[in-house]
């Protein structure tokens, strides 16, 4: 099956919803899912979904009764990190002490274009709410990710798959999260920022 | 206000009642039932606000709280947005 067809004729008419009495419709959870049932990820942790506070409490975002599959994220935002920086995992260091130098943004995530991508620490990075510095916050949402891969908050994807896209973004300006897509700076820190709770 | 993800074309097959959705940003594929089928194809019209977009799917008052849940999990999918 070619995926891209449109198959207009089999799908519900935007004008009236299928008429089915007694079924209890917007139900993410139940014997019969009328939501969000499942999804196939084209690329390991392209297609995660975080469990809101309000999915938690109408149950699992990919739970149906045609998977019993559940993906759990509890990654945590930019400001979450910034203050927190005592939850920071180890090896990761929000501030320069008598006892370590604060973690350099550039050491994890390297030839950056701005000044602060080359020489601020993640917590500059989080703090920053420069657009010039950091488009889109994409530094803010990578530090933010890199804390909650590190830390065990989320593990659908790897500070491998992070260092890749990253990479990517600034050798050919965009990721590739499938064959013919392409994701820009801001489709990334959109992505990242669905991770986080 | 909801509108779908720049990019999404939606594209889609249905077998009783269930909907295979291509998703164009992430590559992946989703399987929807009826409500997150019509709730996207009501926003590939146009935004609209949630409001409107519960009246035009005819949510009852004692759905809403299933409904607002669907547009979370839609919005997690990179297939809607709020603007």
């Amino acid at each position: 099956m070619d995926i891209q067809d449109q198959d207009q004729d089999q799908a519900a008419g935007v004008g009236g919803m299928p008429s089915k009495p007694g079924r209890r419709r917007f139900a993410s959870a139940g014997a019969k899912a009328s939501g969000v049932i499942l999804t196939l990820a084209s690329t390991p942790g392209m297609a995660c979904v975080c469990k809101t506070p309000s999915g938690s409490l109408s149950g699992n975002l990919q739970t149906s009764s045609h998977s019993t599959q559940t993906v759990v994220c509890n990654g945590m935002s930019p400001g979450y990190w910034k203050n927190w920086p005592d939850q920071w995992p180890s090896g990761c260091y929000p501030t320069t002490t008598a006892y370590q130098t604060a973690t350099k943004f550039a050491t994890i995530f390297p030839n950056g274009a701005t000044t602060l991508y080359q020489t601020g620490t993640l917590m500059d990075v989080l703090i920053s709410n420069d657009p010039a510095q950091d488009p889109h916050n994409l530094g803010a949402h990578l530090v933010a990710a890199y804390l909650n891969v590190k830390s065990n908050k989320i593990s659908f994807f790897t500070v491998a798959v992070l260092k890749t896209i990253w990479h990517d973004l600034y050798t050919y300006g965009y990721y590739a999260p499938a064959a013919g897509v392409k994701w820009f700076a801001k489709d990334v820190a959109n992505y990242l920022s669905s991770t986080e709770n | 206000m909801w509108r779908l993800v720049s990019g999404q074309c939606l594209a889609h097959r249905g077998w009783d009642g269930e909907y295979v959705v291509y998703n164009d940003l992430s590559g992946d594929t989703h399987l929807f039932g009826d409500d997150a089928m019509q709730l996207l194809l009501q926003l590939r019209a146009g935004p609209t606000d949630e409001e409107a977009l519960a009246h035009a799917l005819e949510v009852a008052l004692d759905e809403r709280e299933g409904f607002a849940v669907m547009l979370v999990e839609l919005r997690a999918l990179s297939l809607i947005e709020r603007v």
